[in-house]
């Protein structure tokens, strides 16, 4: 499919209701100029959409998980939290036949927050797209996004694209890479989302905001975070962590007593300080 | 809903240990064709919890031809191949539930779309 044949097919979809926008959820339209233009990149430089499992983040009105699925996704899921969204993104579904997306009512955070000894035998998908919030109604809202996309792919591994305002950038690459343990976080395009006047706090009629298109790659296998929901994993770890704490309490009896005697030695006391750090 | 997306879901309640796989309570069950490619079966297969999907294509009456262990070579025949792609991608859950194994809680399919979300003092 060509980039204008998507972006004419992706015009055709139907926006939200404007007497039922959640404000709180930063619901903001994606445009068909932007999705089309983010969807075409990630296929044509990456192939992440044809054979993959999709999932699409705060899906609304289900424009980005169709446009997975016309690129080829054979399973695409969108996931939201606003039913008045999903009604929409059902209608828009209807426009193709046999498109092959479904929709999860669910709460992004609740997947971003620790799920349960479950979790590590759930499917996980290939791909995860998302225009998240950008975080300026609710203070971390992109990065509880990015947490549950992390958590979605980890496993098999994956990647992630996700829109963001490009004043986030230095601290989303340091989130993605330290905390999340993605092995890559790169700013593929920058773009201008045209913002128009959605919502009655905003005065100008409609504003540009500069957003960056990200790529975050989450390479396979457990990650530390995780490990501690899985049975197998805490049971794994429980007892090196007790080893630990007894070689430190016992690390700290010697200390004192060398302490005593020579006066000090601070290189040891800084070896701890890490190690408590990896504990909590 | 597909069966490929139940395999995704669990029940995250606060505190739940077992909220894998699902149970499904079937009212509606609707078929639509997708798209037969051997190629995203063998990608999707290992990833797959087994006997999750099969339960699942159980409650929703397409679990012919889907034995319990899926002997080795059997994702290069065609006959399997056809059935597994029937189940995991052309079988949709319209109107149900989903029922978490530990707590019994009721997940409601509607159109076609689980209510995941969860009350306040389940979180």
């Amino acid at each position: 499919m060509k980039l204008k044949e998507l972006h004419s097919l992706m015009q055709d979809m139907a926006p939200f209701d404007p007497s039922r926008l959640k404000v709180q959820l930063e619901q903001y339209p994606t445009g068909a100029d932007i999705a089309s233009r983010m969807l075409f990149t990630i296929e044509s430089m990456y192939n992440d959409f044809e054979g993959k499992v999709v999932v699409d983040l705060g899906c609304g009105t289900g424009m980005l998980s169709a446009g997975a699925a016309l690129l080829g996704s054979p399973a695409v899921v969108g996931v939201d939290i606003d039913d008045d969204a999903l009604a929409v993104a059902l209608e828009n579904r209807e426009q193709f036949e046999d498109l092959p997306v479904d929709f999860v009512r669910a709460d992004v955070a609740s997947i971003a927050a620790r799920d349960g000894g479950c979790a590590w035998r759930r499917l996980r998908c290939d791909t995860v797209i998302m225009n998240p919030p950008f975080g300026t109604r609710r203070k971390g809202a992109d990065v509880d996004f990015l947490r549950a996309a992390a958590r979605l792919v980890r496993g098999g591994g994956g990647a992630i694209y996700s829109l963001h305002k490009s004043s986030t950038r230095a601290h989303l690459q340091k989130v993605a890479l330290r905390e999340l343990g993605c092995s890559e976080a790169q700013v593929l395009a920058e773009l201008r989302y045209d913002l128009p006047a959605t919502y009655k706090f905003h005065k100008q009629q409609s504003r540009d905001i500069e957003v960056d298109l990200w790529r975050f790659v989450v390479p396979p296998g457990p990650d530390a975070d995780e490990d501690e929901d899985e049975e197998e994993g805490q049971q794994r770890r429980q007892q090196p962590q007790k080893q630990r704490k007894q070689q430190k309490q016992q690390a700290s009896r010697r200390r004192e007593v060398e302490a005593e005697g020579s006066g000090g030695d601070t290189s040891e006391e800084d070896d701890d300080e890490e190690d408590e750090e990896e504990d909590g | 809903m597909k069966l490929l997306t139940h395999n995704m879901l669990a029940c995250t309640i606060k505190g739940v240990q077992n909220g894998f796989p699902l149970k499904i309570e079937a009212e509606e069950v609707v078929e639509r064709e997708a798209d037969f490619d051997p190629d995203f079966l063998r990608h999707i297969f290992p990833k797959l919890e087994w006997a999750a999907f099969l339960e699942g294509a159980r409650a929703l009456g397409c679990a012919e031809g889907l034995p319990d262990a899926v002997p080795e070579g059997a994702l290069e025949e065609e006959a399997f191949l056809r059935a597994f792609h029937h189940a995991l991608l052309e079988v949709h859950l319209e109107e149900g539930a989903l029922v978490c194994p530990e707590t019994g809680r009721r997940f409601i399919v509607s159109k076609g779309i689980p209510n995941m979300l969860l009350n306040e003092d389940e979180v």
